[in-house]
């Protein structure tokens, strides 16, 4: 941003009775620029918004260019700034157009009425938003959407330098979120004028705002700048805010490029790790449906366990133990974490129908499990490594007694981290029942 | 919303209602008046006329306007239908003023109309006055010192009751309480009939700024008005309208709460134009329960009553349209 700020907040303190909602809150924005204010419930967006109006004492200070605010009267604050709440406060029936003329308020004196001028200005007002041909309609008649754009013309009536918008987009539906911004942009865009709006979709904000702060606890926690910044760096600052969620740039049917967040639904390792630690259970498995993501969550766990320095001992994320996986249509395969050593653990049946469920297609094959798992169980047992990995145990891994016995004997000597199967097999229930297992099953917290 | 002219034309037409019914309760009464007797110089007549019934009739059309304005002015600035003039206590504070005249000072006319004005306007002035000391001062805390000031009035009127003596000062509190317009006379018009006509006016030339106290207090605010200061302005105008009526006729009932209604019913907005009609609406129902107070039983009827029986009627019309509006 060059040149000197139009708006400028230092230090804004504020709060209702003896509870502080900002704490500190500092930041500046200029002239042509929409500026959004992202945040969750509850972080103070909308008592930013009424202190920055002056509507709640504070310490700190505003300034509007040369003018500082908290020295303002009434009449002079409603000549700079202009305030659309969420949802309007008109409790009587007024016509459309009464409603906009409010808007002259501080330019009239007391006893005046508007001039048929102002009517007109009042009338093109409406036109630019729309609703021209409801001038003489009940205000209290109309939809929500279409009161938020009667309140937008009285605000384009009352052309100050500031425009102060309160979570525009929550009363309003799809389209009308759109056409509100845009009416913004258009209003901000190369003129003596700039918006600070509060908003709860993060869409609309990379879509329309020049700058956004990010707010949580009261307090600016970064300003991202969506023309300037590198995806990654906003796609950090807004899961920090709001979670792990990618940011996507997409392109629409004309060719325009769009950022879309998207929420991640997926459990992060974060919020697993924290509920094993709170259980206070020895051994970690996972465990969920085909497809449910339990084999790249184990990796990400892995790499957060050597980041916590949880696993004494290693230099690399690659715990010693097995991996096994299905080669699709053939057999399914073991290999040992260490060595890269693979066997056969399973051969698809030539007599399988289509009806038949998983558990019968694949056979196991005891040489495999004899051959190399037991060993790289037992040598994994005898490893270094505070923990140990496997990935996965199934109904194959079952049907091998002297392989549970050795799986018996790691998960006594070396904590375990592993994937589960959700079949309904003796030895997997017996591992999902056992007090020391800690369970996680991606089903349930999806 | 009506058009201005439908507007104009509907102003006009309630105004040749209005001198209709003024004429119409110049001529009606115990002592019939024609134009006939007044223009011969019937002395009698002529007395009748400028005693009894001229500053009467006046009385019912001033005092009817003024009640149907401020009770327009209430309805507006506290966003509720059925705020009436007493909201703020100024009926109660006025009974208390009247009561403790008749009984400390004089039944006369004049102490009792000072004393039930001065009662009235120290309730408002008081409730106010409590409303500003809460922390976060708005319409509910006007609306709610209202209610204790009116409490608080009512309990002093029952206490001076009770001390009245029932032949005489308890009778007269009564049937002060349940207002009457017989007792208007030529040297108590011209001050009430200023104060009236002042504040109406002036809640006239303030109503623009009446209508933005009806928006949400911040909204309000940011559109540049003192809420604080113009509300308290607005309340004390519309008390002061109410209390110099109603010192002279003593309390009215359901004027300050049907016309407004009536008015908005009709024009179906709230512009300055219903603000008049309110008034003018206000005059007629006045007038028109004066005349059935004074013709319909040989004595004199508490015009309260006719009021009374012209509003509830009303209130249940209301009550069951409801659903159909917002």
């Amino acid at each position: 941003m060059t040149g000197e700020s139009w708006l400028r907040v230092e230090g804004l303190t504020a709060g209702y009775g003896k509870r502080r909602i900002l704490q500190g809150v500092s930041f500046s924005l200029d002239k042509g620029t929409l500026t959004g204010l992202l945040g969750g419930n509850g972080c103070g967006k909308t008592t930013l918004l009424r202190t920055v109006c002056q509507q709640i004492p504070h310490e700190g200070s505003c300034y509007l260019g040369k003018l500082r605010l908290e020295e303002c009267s009434a009449r002079e604050l409603a000549r700079h700034i202009s305030y659309i709440p969420q949802r309007s406060g008109i409790g009587i029936s007024l016509p459309v157009l009464d409603v906009v003329l409010m808007g002259l308020n501080p330019w009239l004196g007391l006893l005046e009425r508007p001039s048929r001028m102002q009517r007109e200005k009042a009338c093109r007002a409406l036109e630019k938003v729309g609703m021209e041909d409801q001038k003489d309609r009940d205000f209290q008649t109309l939809s929500e959407g279409q009161k938020q754009l009667v309140l937008l013309a009285r605000t384009i009536l009352e052309d100050t330098g500031m425009l102060m918008l309160d979570e525009p987009d929550s009363a309003l539906d799809f389209p009308n979120r759109y056409r509100i911004l845009t009416i913004l942009k258009k209003m901000t865009v190369g003129q003596e004028r700039a918006g600070l709006l509060c908003l709860h979709d993060p869409v609309l904000a990379l879509e329309f705002c020049d700058q956004l702060l990010l707010m949580k606890d009261g307090r600016v926690q970064s300003v991202l700048c969506p023309g300037l910044d590198s995806l990654q760096k906003m796609e950090q600052a807004l899961s920090k805010l709001y979670g792990p969620l990618s940011l996507v740039p997409c392109t629409d049917r004309n060719g325009d490029r769009h950022l879309v967040p998207l929420w991640e639904r997926r459990p992060t390792p974060e919020s697993v790790l924290r509920s094993f630690e709170k259980s206070g259970k020895r051994h970690l498995f996972l465990t969920g449906k085909k497809g449910s993501g339990k084999t790249t969550l184990l990796g990400k766990l892995t790499v957060l366990l050597a980041e916590k320095g949880m696993m004494t001992g290693e230099k690399e994320a690659v715990l010693p133990g097995v991996t096994s996986w299905a080669v699709p249509g053939k057999e399914v395969l073991l290999k040992e974490n260490g060595s890269g050593e693979t066997a056969v653990i399973g051969r698809r049946r030539e007599e399988t129908s289509r009806d038949t469920d998983s558990c019968g297609r694949m056979e196991m094959v005891r040489e495999g499990f004899l051959g190399l798992g037991i060993g790289a169980i037992d040598r994994a047992g005898e490893s270094s490594s505070a923990w140990v990995s496997l990935d996965e145990i199934g109904y194959l891994e079952s049907g091998c007694p002297e392989f549970q016995q050795a799986v018996r004997r790691l998960l006594d000597r070396k904590r375990v981290i592993g994937v589960l199967r959700k079949q309904d097999t003796e030895f997997l229930n017996e591992l999902r029942s056992r007090e020391d297992v800690f369970c996680y099953d991606l089903d349930e917290n999806c | 919303m009506k058009e201005k002219s439908v507007t104009g034309k509907i102003l006009t037409f309630v105004c040749v209602l209005l001198i209709v019914e003024f004429v119409c309760s110049l001529c009606l009464g115990k002592y019939p008046l024609t134009a006939e007797k007044l223009l011969s110089g019937d002395a009698r007549a002529v007395r009748v006329f400028w005693t009894l019934r001229l500053p009467r009739t006046c009385m019912a059309v001033l005092g009817g306007f003024g009640l149907g304005a401020a009770g327009m002015v209430y309805q507006t600035v506290f966003r509720n239908p059925l705020a009436s003039p007493d909201i703020i206590g100024v009926s109660s504070g006025a009974s208390a003023g009247a009561a403790f005249a008749i009984l400390f000072i004089s039944a006369a006319a004049v102490p009792v109309t000072i004393s039930a004005f001065a009662g009235g306007l120290l309730a408002v002035v008081l409730a106010l006055c409590l409303a500003s000391l809460a922390p976060k001062s708005g319409k509910a805390s006007v609306v709610l010192a209202g209610i204790t000031v009116q409490a608080l009035a009512q309990t002093l009127l029952m206490i001076l009751k009770l001390t009245a003596d029932p032949e005489k000062e308890l009778a007269s509190i009564e049937y002060w309480i349940m207002g009457s317009l017989s007792g208007v006379t030529m040297s108590k018009l011209p001050a009430s009939a200023v104060i009236c006509i002042a504040g109406t006016v002036l809640l006239f030339v303030l109503y623009r700024q009446i209508l933005i106290l009806s928006v949400e207090e911040e909204e309000a605010r940011m559109l540049g008005v003192l809420v604080g200061k113009m509300r308290l302005l607005v309340l004390l105008l519309a008390t002061l309208t109410v209390a110099s009526v109603i010192s002279v006729t003593g309390l009215i009932a359901f004027i300050g709460l049907l016309a407004p209604h009536i008015a908005r019913m009709v024009l179906k907005t709230n512009n300055s134009a219903v603000f008049c009609l309110s008034g003018i609406v206000g005059g007629l129902l006045l007038c028109a329960a004066d005349m059935l107070a004074r013709s319909v039983y040989p004595g004199e009827l508490p015009v309260s009553v006719f009021t009374s029986l012209l509003g509830a009627p009303f209130l249940i019309y209301l009550m069951l349209r409801r659903e159909e509006r917002t």
